[in-house]
């Protein structure tokens, strides 16, 4: 079990720190040591006693999903194979539970109209339309995978658009990607919201949003949600670690330098530490 | 030294030492965050729906068949077939197939 689990560890981590060290080349060094440093530790310190939760491992699953997502927001196009083996891990892991398939749909919904969404952005969507593939792949799936949709697949698929409410619009998502480049062909590049961060709020929501339809109040089922919130914010701190460096350094954030950098940092060491302590004080 | 001189030098040695800890924190942090990681991992506390699946996957690949008869399960079976991995030996003692 322990091999397993290093394992699924070496891959997730491994692969978010390629995915953003490659999305500059080699300039992004430093900000991807710092991804891979922050979310080792969300990954795996703060879940401890959630340790292999099937919400642990989507979390694991889904992580390098977003950050390919957040790449291609700023024009990286992962290869085929890559973006075909991140959406099918991530698409296998969402099938654990019912309800944390959310997290990837929330994140393909959420592309086309994030802020970083670009002319040039979508001219890097268009071939090949992969995140559209990867996320039919997802389904495809999802659906293959679930008793109920040998059983009754009806009332599997209207429960599904019915916890999942992201997927009855993946069709107008994917109509309206033409019409997006124009409407959001002119967002001003310093769009100063960032890409990755964006990503892992709409995660965390959908999440939350799954947490709260199964009504069962089981903590380690908020874990999803809580990690992709601290995810963000240690993509936040990343940018603040490395932004004295030199601004190409850092791509996905808006830098913070002079006094707004010591404070927007410290603003976020709360939340990270108020996080932490409300995850310590459950398990007391 | 005159004290111009000082004056001078400090504001350098400030920015000297605060690079240092700058370039020092990366490698620290990595390491700390690196050897909680590691002694979390050696150190699980019990399982609780791990257990069950980790067992149940034992039990299908003895044979059971996840439903009603064999094995009540009401969880979708990929997290069970996914538990199979580590039950693939024999001997594993996470499933308990000792």
């Amino acid at each position: 079990m322990e091999v397993c689990l290093a394992a699924l560890f070496l891959l997730s981590i491994g692969w978010c720190f390629s995915l953003a060290r490659r999305a500059y080349g080699a300039r992004s060094d430093a900000f991807a040591w710092w991804v891979a440093i922050l979310l080792l530790f969300i990954v795996g310190v703060y879940p401890w006693r959630d340790y292999a939760q099937r919400e642990h491992l989507l979390v694991l699953a889904v992580m390098p999903y977003l950050v390919m997502a957040a790449a291609r927001l700023d024009g990286t196009v992962a290869p085929v194979w890559e973006a075909v083996a991140a959406g099918l891990l991530a698409a296998v892991d969402s099938r654990s539970s019912p309800t944390t398939c959310s997290c990837c749909l929330a994140s393909k919904c959420w592309s086309p109209i994030a802020p970083g969404f670009t002319a040039d952005t979508a001219g890097a969507h268009r071939p090949g339309g992969r995140g559209r593939c990867l996320l039919r792949g997802g389904l495809a799936v999802h659906a293959g995978l679930h008793q109920q949709a040998h059983a009754d697949p009806v009332r599997y698929v209207s429960r599904l658009y019915e916890l999942a409410d992201p997927a009855g619009r993946i069709v107008a998502v994917d109509s309206q990607d033409r019409r997006g480049d124009r409407r959001l062909g002119d967002c001003p590049a310093s769009a100063a919201l960032s890409r990755l961060g964006s990503l892992f709020i709409m995660a965390s929501v959908a999440a939350t949003v799954g947490f709260v339809i199964q009504h069962k109040d089981i903590p380690n089922q908020f874990l999803p949600a809580k990690l992709f919130i601290m995810s963000r914010l240690a993509s936040c701190s990343a940018i603040c670690s490395c932004s004295g460096r030199s601004a190409a350094t850092c791509p996905w954030l808006p830098p913070c330098r002079g006094r707004d950098s010591r404070r927007c940092a410290g603003r976020r060491l709360c939340l990270l530490s108020l996080s932490i302590r409300a995850g310590a004080h459950r398990r007391e | 030294m005159s004290r111009g001189a000082v004056a001078d030098r400090a504001p350098r040695l400030a920015g000297q030492a605060l690079g240092l800890a700058g370039s020092l924190l990366l490698p620290v942090a990595g390491g700390v965050v690196l050897g909680l990681t590691t002694v979390y991992f050696l150190a699980q506390p019990v399982w609780g729906d791990q257990s069950w699946f980790l067992y149940a996957a034992s039990r299908v690949l003895d044979g059971a068949r996840i439903g009603i008869d064999d094995l009540a399960e009401v969880n979708p079976p990929l997290i069970i077939w996914i538990s199979k991995l580590p039950c693939g030996s024999e001997d594993s003692p996470a499933c308990g197939r000792r």
